[in-house]
């Protein structure tokens, strides 16, 4: 009974695994369509529906841990290490957000209102250490332009996530 | 998809507008422009838009290879060593305030003069 009501869990880790390893996959099928590499720091993000249905099953704190793993997996196997930096600043920050959004706006907002101002966030965070590492803050003169595609991009996903909550039921109801 | 989802769409694209036009309105181009090339933070150097025949500048550090032109009041970037090339594709600058970046080489290239401002937070 102690391992039940443990939040550390087998369904908990098993969720996680396979949170990860799908956002993994997700992420690769991604880069091989060039045509979802608009600009550059701007893609779809397709992987994020696996952050996005994280936070809505298990919360915040289980979505940082599924997007910084998936983070510091994904740059590791890409080689590019300093892009990790990057991404790993712009998930702290737009699950940070995500929560201060369901603390504030209870049931209001929805899976793809989430999706979009994440969306925007860890376009923030990821222009935030650009600016940090080049020293310069005219970097974040090009933010407006990926809003713009984080609010389309984050719009698609969120819809994506939404459809498969609606499909798969939450690991924690079953 | 409910209507505060709608709303935080419209308050992002609207921010994003609004921030563009400024930056239009703001970096409006003038006379006497600089255009200021910095390696990993620092000044290299600055070289004056108004280039009768055209200049041509090779920028070799231990970060990579860059060629730049500066002819007719603009500035681009024509080789580079690294391997995305976005700062080629990126096209030619002129206006204040307006950069090219090649982050692999950690190469900076803006523009500076009169009416442009020290900077802006969005």
């Amino acid at each position: 009974m102690a391992l039940r009501t443990d939040k550390w869990n087998a369904r908990y880790v098993t969720t996680a695994g396979l949170l990860v390893s799908c956002g993994l996959v997700l992420h690769y099928a991604e880069s091989l369509i060039p045509v979802f590499q608009v600009l550059p720091g701007g893609k779809l993000g397709l992987a994020n529906v696996v952050t996005l249905l994280a936070f809505s099953w298990y919360g915040a704190g289980f979505a940082l841990l599924v997007g910084l793993l998936r983070c510091l997996l994904s740059s590791l196997f890409s080689g590019a290490l300093t892009m990790m930096f990057y991404s790993g600043a712009g998930t702290i920050l737009s699950i940070v957000a995500m929560a201060c959004l369901k603390k504030l706006f209870p049931s209001k907002i929805s899976t793809v209102g989430r999706s979009m101002l994440g969306a925007f966030f860890f376009n923030a965070g990821q222009t935030a250490v650009c600016a940090l590492v080049l020293e310069n803050v005219y970097i974040f003169s090009y933010l407006p332009v990926l809003t713009i595609l984080a609010a389309t991009c984050g719009l698609l996903t969120g819809i994506a996530a939404k459809q498969i909550e609606s499909l798969i039921l939450s690991p924690r109801r079953q | 998809m409910t209507k505060w989802d709608k709303a935080i769409f419209c308050i992002l694209i609207a921010g994003a507008v609004l921030a563009l036009s400024l930056q239009g309105f703001l970096f409006s181009s003038s006379p006497g422009l600089q255009a200021v090339v910095e390696v990993d933070g620092s000044e290299y150097g600055r070289y004056t838009l108004q280039e009768k025949n055209g200049k041509t500048l090779a920028i070799r550090t231990e970060f990579g290879y860059n060629k730049i032109v500066i002819e007719n009041g603009s500035v681009r970037v024509t080789e580079s060593d690294c391997p995305d090339h976005l700062e080629i594709a990126a096209g030619s600058i002129q206006k204040s305030g307006e950069m090219l970046v090649c982050l692999p080489n950690r190469l900076v290239i803006r523009i500076e003069g009169e009416g442009s401002v020290d900077g802006v937070a969005y």
